[in-house]
């Protein structure tokens, strides 16, 4: 390790979180790290990058790796997965000193598949059993020593990150102890890492096979399971899947969706916006002697900054929804409903997703597009994101409904225009991304698997932290070329390149 | 006896509708990400929903369904 002298006093230890998609990892990673959180991207690939440090332990760096079924990588994000764990990433990525594999109690055969692949590979790990009350709910007792005897390595429970049990995982984190498990992880990571990338599958009995009958091995005396049947899931997806009730629902929710940023962000905005002009009215009042330095203040920058100010209220309330639906996992469902009208285009029900966070704004939708499995589908699905009808055209549609649709047909009417404005873009991305997909890229169906999660309350703190992150991301991208554009007085040709360049390297960072 | 032994044939995945399921024959190899995600064989499937478009279907596998498209499952053969 060449970088640990230089920081003797501080030395960095890197710890990843790791485990199957929607297995609870973003609560597990929120609640160890609280704000003290950073998003990136990794050098080359759009793939989110999320790191943070542990609450009270300055010198631990967790990691958030994209959620992954398995080591063998199908996607963009189970390649980084992957290779930040063999320390191959590029971008001077130094390997985890250690991994926490986070296992959905209430799905823990699947789960352990992976965490089988991560034994392995030689990663020194503790595992933490997460949705325990879910598990419970079903009839699914775990027995926890057992399964932390069968693994060899510690296991903690974390169910609705409740504080004590995030406190002894934190603990079990600091005191994991680096020296001998380090040496052996060096030694092993050698050996296993390059078959950990490209292991084929083949031969007489396969891999999976053999760590699936190791699973059965395990969890024959940890688990033991009561049949129940009839959950609350089952009802309600009985209802939200149906061929008919099911869209119907669909239609519905996302129309409920349109109409709340129709109706709820106009207040906020009106305020927003009036607040802005007054300033700006002053502080022309005030700079009157200086016409260049006062336009350059009130046109400038206080306007510039009040147009993009003006949109964030859309854009959170947008977030609040999309995050809400993925937490209580709608998302999946309406996957699953969506799929086949996507499919004819060669996107799959995943395109969803990004296609839906287009409608806030292309760049976390293009940001989001990293679910695509594959760089064809990813790039096609890039694509197509921007002629999604983006919150910054809905000021435009709102003025327009506001002033010709609503005096004559009421507020309804007003956001079934709203939702038909937004049909209009998706007409003409469907048949480009056919165009893209069957004639110029030529991507083939992309494998489509996707899980249904149980239906849950969502966790509030990772709600806040991703509607906090995209404002976040929109503010930086915005404010720091908006300003620019309706300051009069300044030359174009001088400050246009500037901004651009900012604009662009904060995007990307 | 005989008769149970005579109704249990192989069909594939793919053309079972909902409520149909049945004991998986052969690890899926083409597909990988089915055998990791558990369709291993041995394991029970059950197709639980088809949607609305007649397609992707839900597959209840292990303890958790999965979204998995009608053409992605052509090379499993379950007993059913």
């Amino acid at each position: 390790m060449p970088s640990v002298p230089e920081q003797a006093q501080r030395p960095p230890c890197r710890v990843a979180l790791i485990g199957n998609p929607n297995a609870g990892k973003t609560t597990v990673f929120n609640a160890l790290c609280g704000a003290r959180q950073h998003t990136g991207n990794y050098a080359g690939v759009t793939v989110e990058k999320k790191t943070g440090l542990l609450r009270g332990h300055d010198n631990i760096e967790i990691i958030d790796l994209p959620g992954t079924y398995s080591l063998n990588a199908k996607s963009a994000d189970e390649e980084i997965t992957a290779k930040v764990l063999a320390g191959t990433a590029a971008g001077n990525e130094i390997p985890p000193q250690l991994a926490v594999a986070v296992l959905d109690a209430s799905n823990l055969k699947r789960s352990l598949y992976l965490t089988l692949q991560l034994r392995e590979s030689g990663v020194p790990f503790i595992c933490v059993l997460t949705m325990t009350d879910i598990a419970a709910r079903r009839g699914i007792t775990i027995d926890q020593p057992a399964l932390s005897k069968k693994l060899g390595v510690q296991v903690c429970e974390v169910t609705q990150a409740a504080k004590g049990q995030i406190a002894a995982l934190a603990k079990a984190i600091v005191t994991h102890p680096p020296g001998p498990l380090l040496l052996q992880r060096e030694g092993g990571a050698k050996s296993v890492s390059p078959s950990l990338l490209k292991r084929g599958g083949q031969g007489v009995s396969s891999p999976v096979e053999q760590r699936y009958a190791e699973i059965d091995k395990i969890l024959h005396s940890v688990v033991k399971k009561e049949s129940r049947t009839g959950s609350l899931t089952q009802r309600i997806d009985r209802v939200l899947t149906h061929r008919v009730f099911g869209l119907i629902a669909f239609t519905a929710i996302i129309g409920g969706v349109f109409f709340s940023i129709y109706a709820g962000a106009r207040p906020i905005m009106d305020l927003i916006d009036g607040a802005m002009k007054t300033l700006g009215q002053s502080l022309r009042g005030t700079l009157e002697a200086y016409p260049v330095t006062s336009s350059l203040f009130a046109d400038g920058i206080i306007a510039g900054a009040g147009s993009v100010f003006v949109f964030l209220p859309q854009i959170m309330i947008l977030f609040i929804f999309i995050s809400v639906l993925e937490e209580t996992g709608y998302l999946a469902r309406a996957a699953f409903l969506m799929d086949k009208l996507l499919g004819w285009t060669g996107l799959n029900g995943r395109a969803f997703i990004p296609l839906l966070s287009s409608f806030a704004c292309a760049v976390p939708g293009i940001l989001s597009a990293r679910v695509m499995p594959t760089d064809r589908a990813r790039m096609s699905t890039i694509l197509i994101a921007p002629l999604m009808s983006c919150s910054a055209r809905l000021p435009v549609y709102v003025l327009f409904i506001g002033a010709f649709v609503e005096p004559r047909f009421g507020a309804l009417w007003a956001a079934a225009t709203l939702f038909a404005m937004h049909l209009v873009g998706i007409s003409v991305a469907m048949p480009l991304a056919w165009l893209l997909n069957r004639k110029v890229l030529k991507a083939g169906e992309s494998p489509f698997i996707l899980e249904l999660p149980e239906y849950h309350m969502p966790h509030w703190p990772n709600v806040w932290r991703r509607v906090y992150d995209a404002a976040e991301l929109f503010l930086r991208c915005r404010l720091s070329s908006g300003g620019w554009r309706t300051f009069p007085t300044a030359k174009k040709q001088r400050w246009r390149p500037r901004s651009t360049l900012r604009k662009k390297r904060i995007c990307r960072s | 006896m005989a008769r149970a032994l005579k109704s249990i044939q192989t069909r594939r995945l793919s053309e079972l509708g909902p409520g149909e399921g049945g004991i998986i024959a052969e690890t899926p190899k083409l597909n990988e990400r089915l055998a990791e995600i558990g369709m291993v064989k041995g394991e029970h499937v059950l197709v639980v929903k088809v949607a609305p478009f007649g397609d992707p279907i839900i597959l209840q596998v292990l303890d958790a369904p999965v979204i998995v498209r009608r053409a992605d499952l052509a090379e499993v053969l379950v007993l059913a």
